[in-house]
C-alpha cells in the first residue's frame, strides 16, 4: 500500500468502459474473442495528456506534461480507438516492452546526430566533452532517443567498466556523480551483437588502434533538449588499469516540428555502484582444499540513492560483472559464465522494503539476456536502495579443476549495479 | 510492523532445487511454495518468470569439451517445469524451459556460437515474459515443480552419469535449477476476469529407421489429450514454439567423449530432419502439407507467433515425420548406419481467462 507521499504520484488509469453486470461475458473475454482489442478506451479521470498501449496504466506526476505530440493528446473523458497490437507483440505488457523500442510518439521530425570527443583519458583523468559540438543548433526542440559512447584504445582490451560519465541537462543532473558506462543501460540480444558489446577487438594491420567499444543508452521517454540546449558531459577514467582510452559521445534523435512551448519535461536519472574487486584466482577449489572465504559487500546509503529534490520513477535496475586480471586486461560478462553461480545479490530499500528478500544468483536477477530487470517504482528524495552482494565459492567448490585448470585468466570480479529512471522538472 | 512500500514496489520471488544427475532421469522436485508466495498485504502482479540452470560443481559440464561438433548444450531440453498459481494451472503437465523462453534468446539459451576453445560453462538462463501480468492475491502463491527428463535425451554422456569417468575424482555431478518470478505490487483493484499465462507441450519421440540412405519415414501424431484445451475457458494461443534434439549412436560406445546425444537445439542444423503438419478440431488445416519444422517456425527463434482461440475441448492435431539424415550431417564418432532418434519439442504458449472469486 502506498503511503501519503507516494499517493501524490498521479496514476492515470486507462480503463475499459465499465461493463453492465450479468449481460454476458466480461469485456476482457469479449475483447479476447474479438481481435484481442476492446472496442473503446476511456481516460478515467483528468490528468496529464498521454497515450499508452492498450490496457496499460500510465504513471506520471500530476503536474507533468507527458511527452506527446499535439495530435496524440487525449482529453479527459474522450473516447479513443484502441492501439492495435500486432500478433506476437509484447507492447501491451507493462514493463515488458523491448528495451530499445522506438519512441513511437516521435515518428515525425527531422533526424539529428551530434558527436563530440573528450580526447584520450589517462588513468584517473577527468575530461569534459565539448559543449559546442553537442548543442541543439536549431530553433526547435530535439528529442534525444539514443546516447552513444564510443571508446577506443591502443591496447587490446577496452571496456566500458574503465570509464564513468557525468551528464547534466542544463541545471538538471542526469547522473549523480560519475556513472559507470557499463551499467547505465541493459542490453538486448547480446549474443547477436545487437547492442552494447562490451568490447569489439579490432584487428589492425600495424595501426595503433587495437580495440573499440560502443555502448549505447536509450533512456525511457527520451531526453527533451530545448533550442540551444546542451547535454553537458564529462568522462572519468577510474584508473583500474594504465591504458589510455579515447572517449567520444554522440546522441541521435529527432528535431520536433512543434515550437518550444514546454514548461515541464521528463529528465532521466542514473546512479551506479561498483563493489571492490573480489579475487577468485589462486584458490584450490578441490574437495578438502577450499580456502576461499565467502564475503559480502553492500552499497551505502549514498550510492544507489535519489540525490535529487524530486521523486524519481525507477524504470530499470541493471547488473553487470566486470572481470579483470593482473595483466590489465578486462573481460566483459558477455559470453562469460564462469562465476554465474558464485555471486548472489539481495535488494532492499531505505524504507525497509525488501525487493529481493533472500539471496539469488546475480545472473538470475539481472538476467543473462538483458542484464537488468524492469521496475516502475518511485524513490522519494533521499531514499535509496541497498544491494548486498555475496561472493561464494559457488559451483567452483568441489571442482577438481583447480588453480587455472578451470579458471581462465579473468578471475577478479567487480559487480556493477545501476539504477535508472526519470523525473519531472520545470524548465 | 507494516513496512511502507513504494508505489509499484518491485517484487522478486525465487526458489531453487538441486538435482543429482548420477541418479538418473525422471526425477521431479517441488520448489518451496512459501518462497514463491505473495506474503504482502496487497496483490502482486507477476510479469516475468525466469529460470536459471547451472551445473554444480563446475566439472559437471566438462564432458562437453569432448564433443567435437557441438561444444554446448541446452539445459532447457533436459529440464521441464510444471507451474500453477494457487488456484489456476499455468502449464499442462511439464513444459521444457526451452519452450517457455522468449524466442529471441535462441542463441543465448543454446550458447551455440561459442567457440570450442572456450571452456564451456553451461549455466543457462531462460526468460518467459508474460503478455499480461499474472495477479496473485495476498496469500496466494506459485506452485512449481521441475523435472529431469525421464528418458528423452537421457543419459547424455558417461561423464555425466559416472563420476569416475572423466574427469576422475570424488565428485558428484549435479545441477541447480532456479525459478524466479518478477513483478510488482499492484495498487489497483482486480478486474472480474484476469488473463493468466498458459502453456502446453507435445514431446514425440521418433525412433530410428535404418541407416543414412533409408527412405523410410518415421511418424508420430498427437494423442487424445495432447494440444487439447481441457480448461473451462477459451485459450488464447499466441505462439508455437519448436525445437529439435537428436540422439546418435556412437561407432564406439566406449570411446571417451563418444556422442550419445545432442541435447542442443539442432533445428537450424538438421533443417530437413523433421516435417510437421498442424490442424484444428474443425478440420481446418493450419499447416496442411508436410512442412519442415525449420520452416514452420522462424528458424532463428524457433517460434511462430500467431493469434487464435482454442475453445474448450478443441485440439490442434499435429503430426511429425522424420526424414533420413544424410551421413555428411552426422557428428564425428556417430554410426552413420543408424539413424538418430529425434526429439521434436513442440509447445503452444498463450493465455487463459480466469475469474476472480470475490
Amino acid at each position: 500500500m502506498a503511503d501519503d507521499k507516494t499517493d501524490n504520484h498521479n496514476v492515470i488509469p486507462i480503463r475499459i468502459s465499465a461493463p453492465k453486470r450479468a449481460t454476458g461475458p466480461s469485456p476482457l473475454i469479449q475483447a479476447m474473442r474479438s481481435e484481442m482489442a476492446p472496442t473503446s478506451l476511456r481516460v478515467a479521470r483528468p490528468g496529464p495528456a498521454t497515450r499508452a498501449p492498450m490496457g496499460v496504466t500510465v504513471h506520471g506526476r500530476p503536474t507533468s506534461s507527458r511527452l506527446v505530440a499535439p495530435s496524440q493528446i487525449i482529453t479527459p473523458g474522450q473516447e479513443v480507438a484502441p492501439v492495435p497490437m500486432p500478433a506476437g507483440s509484447r507492447w501491451g505488457v507493462p514493463g515488458a516492452a523491448p528495451l530499445h523500442a522506438p519512441l513511437a510518439d516521435y515518428d515525425d521530425g527531422v533526424p539529428i546526430f551530434q558527436w563530440a570527443t573528450a580526447g584520450e583519458l589517462a588513468p584517473q583523468d577527468d575530461a569534459p566533452v565539448s559543449n559546442a559540438a553537442l548543442i541543439n543548433p536549431g530553433d526547435y526542440p530535439v528529442m534525444i532517443e539514443e546516447v552513444r559512447f564510443n571508446l577506443s584504445s591502443e591496447r587490446p582490451f577496452v571496456n566500458p567498466g574503465t570509464l564513468g560519465v557525468k551528464l547534466d541537462l542544463g541545471p538538471f543532473p542526469i547522473t549523480n556523480d560519475f556513472a559507470h558506462l557499463f551499467a547505465i543501460d541493459g542490453v538486448e540480444n547480446i549474443f547477436l551483437g545487437e547492442s552494447n558489446p562490451s568490447f569489439t577487438p579490432l584487428v589492425s594491420d600495424g595501426d595503433a588502434l587495437q580495440s573499440v567499444a560502443t555502448f549505447r543508452w536509450r533512456p525511457p521517454g527520451g531526453i527533451y533538449l530545448p533550442p540551444r540546449g546542451v547535454v553537458t558531459s564529462q568522462f572519468t577514467h577510474f584508473g583500474l588499469n594504465s591504458n589510455g582510452v579515447i572517449a567520444d559521445l554522440s546522441y541521435s534523435g529527432k528535431q520536433l516540428s512543434m515550437p518550444a512551448q514546454r514548461r515541464e519535461t521528463s529528465v532521466p536519472f542514473v546512479v551506479t555502484f561498483q563493489t571492490s574487486g573480489v579475487n577468485y584466482f589462486g584458490f584450490d577449489f578441490r574437495p578438502g582444499h577450499l580456502r576461499f572465504k565467502t564475503q559480502v559487500q553492500s552499497s551505502t546509503e549514498q550510492q544507489l540513492w535519489n540525490s535529487l529534490r524530486e521523486s524519481v520513477n525507477i524504470k530499470r535496475l541493471t547488473g553487470r560483472l566486470l572481470f579483470f586480471n593482473g595483466n590489465e586486461q578486462f573481460y566483459s560478462d558477455e559470453n562469460y559464465q564462469l562465476l554465474d553461480q558464485c555471486i548472489y545479490v539481495r535488494l532492499r530499500t531505505s524504507r525497509g522494503y525488501k525487493i529481493l528478500k533472500d539471496y539469488a544468483p546475480f545472473r538470475l536477477v539481472f538476467g543473462r539476456d538483458t542484464r537488468c530487470f524492469e521496475t516502475d517504482f518511485w524513490l522519494d528524495p533521499g531514499e535509496y536502495v541497498i544491494a548486498d552482494l555475496k561472493f561464494t565459492p559457488g559451483n567452483l567448490a568441489g571442482s577438481t579443476a583447480n588453480n587455472g585448470a578451470a579458471l581462465p585468466t579473468a578471475v577478479t570480479v567487480a559487480p556493477v549495479i545501476g539504477m535508472m529512471g526519470h523525473r519531472s522538472v520545470e524548465l | 510492523m507494516r513496512i511502507p512500500v513504494h508505489k509499484n514496489s518491485p517484487v522478486v520471488l525465487r526458489a531453487m532445487k538441486s538435482f543429482k544427475l548420477n541418479t538418473g532421469g525422471g526425477i521431479t522436485l517441488d520448489f518451496d511454495s512459501f518462497q514463491l508466495s505473495n506474503t504482502y498485504d496487497t496483490v502482486v502482479d507477476i510479469e516475468e518468470f525466469r529460470f536459471f540452470v547451472t551445473p554444480n560443481p563446475l566439472n559437471a559440464v566438462k564432458y562437453s569439451a569432448n564433443n567435437g561438433l557441438w561444444t554446448q548444450f541446452d539445459f532447457g531440453a533436459l529440464f521441464s517445469v510444471k507451474i500453477g498459481s494457487t488456484k489456476v494451472p499455468i502449464t499442462e503437465e511439464f513444459v521444457h524451459l526451452r519452450s517457455l523462453a522468449e524466442p529471441k534468446q535462441w542463441n543465448l539459451n543454446c550458447n551455440y556460437d561459442l567457440s570450442a576453445s572456450q571452456i564451456p560453462y553451461n549455466s543457462t538462463f531462460y526468460s518467459w515474459k508474460l503478455r499480461k501480468p499474472m495477479s496473485m492475491r495476498p496469500g496466494d502463491g506459485i506452485r512449481a515443480s521441475a523435472q529431469l527428463d525421464p528418458s528423452v535425451l537421457w543419459p547424455v554422456d558417461p561423464s555425466l552419469v559416472n563420476p569416475d569417468y572423466d574427469p576422475p575424482g570424488p565428485v558428484f555431478t549435479g545441477v541447480d535449477v532456479w525459478i524466479c518470478a518478477i513483478g510488482k505490487l499492484r495498487d489497483e483493484p482486480l478486474a472480474d476476469a484476469l488473463e493468466y499465462p498458459w502453456a502446453m507441450e507435445w514431446n514425440p519421440v521418433i525412433q530410428p529407421l535404418g541407416g543414412s540412405t533409408s527412405v523410410v519415414r518415421a511418424y508420430a501424431a498427437t494423442g487424445e489429450n495432447q494440444f487439447r484445451n481441457r480448461r473451462p475457458s477459451d485459450m488464447r494461443v499466441q505462439r508455437l514454439v519448436a525445437s529439435l534434439y537428436a540422439r546418435f549412436t556412437p561407432t564406439d560406445a566406449n570411446a571417451p567423449g563418444a556422442t550419445y546425444s545432442l541435447p542442443i537445439d539442432v533445428l537450424n542444423y538438421l533443417t530437413a530432419a523433421v516435417d510437421a503438419t498442424l490442424g484444428d478440431s474443425m478440420g481446418y488445416a493450419i499447416a496442411a502439407a508436410r512442412t519442415p519444422l525449420a520452416a514452420l517456425v522462424d528458424p532463428r527463434s524457433g517460434t511462430w507467433a500467431f493469434e487464435t482461440n482454442l475453445k474448450y475441448d478443441e485440439q490442434f492435431p499435429a503430426e511429425v515425420f522424420a526424414n533420413p539424415i544424410p551421413a555428411a550431417l552426422f557428428p564425428a564418432g556417430a554410426n552413420v548406419d543408424i539413424q538418430p532418434t529425434l526429439f521434436p519439442h513442440l509447445a503452444i504458449i498463450g493465455s487463459q481467462m480466469v475469474g476472480v472469486p470475490r
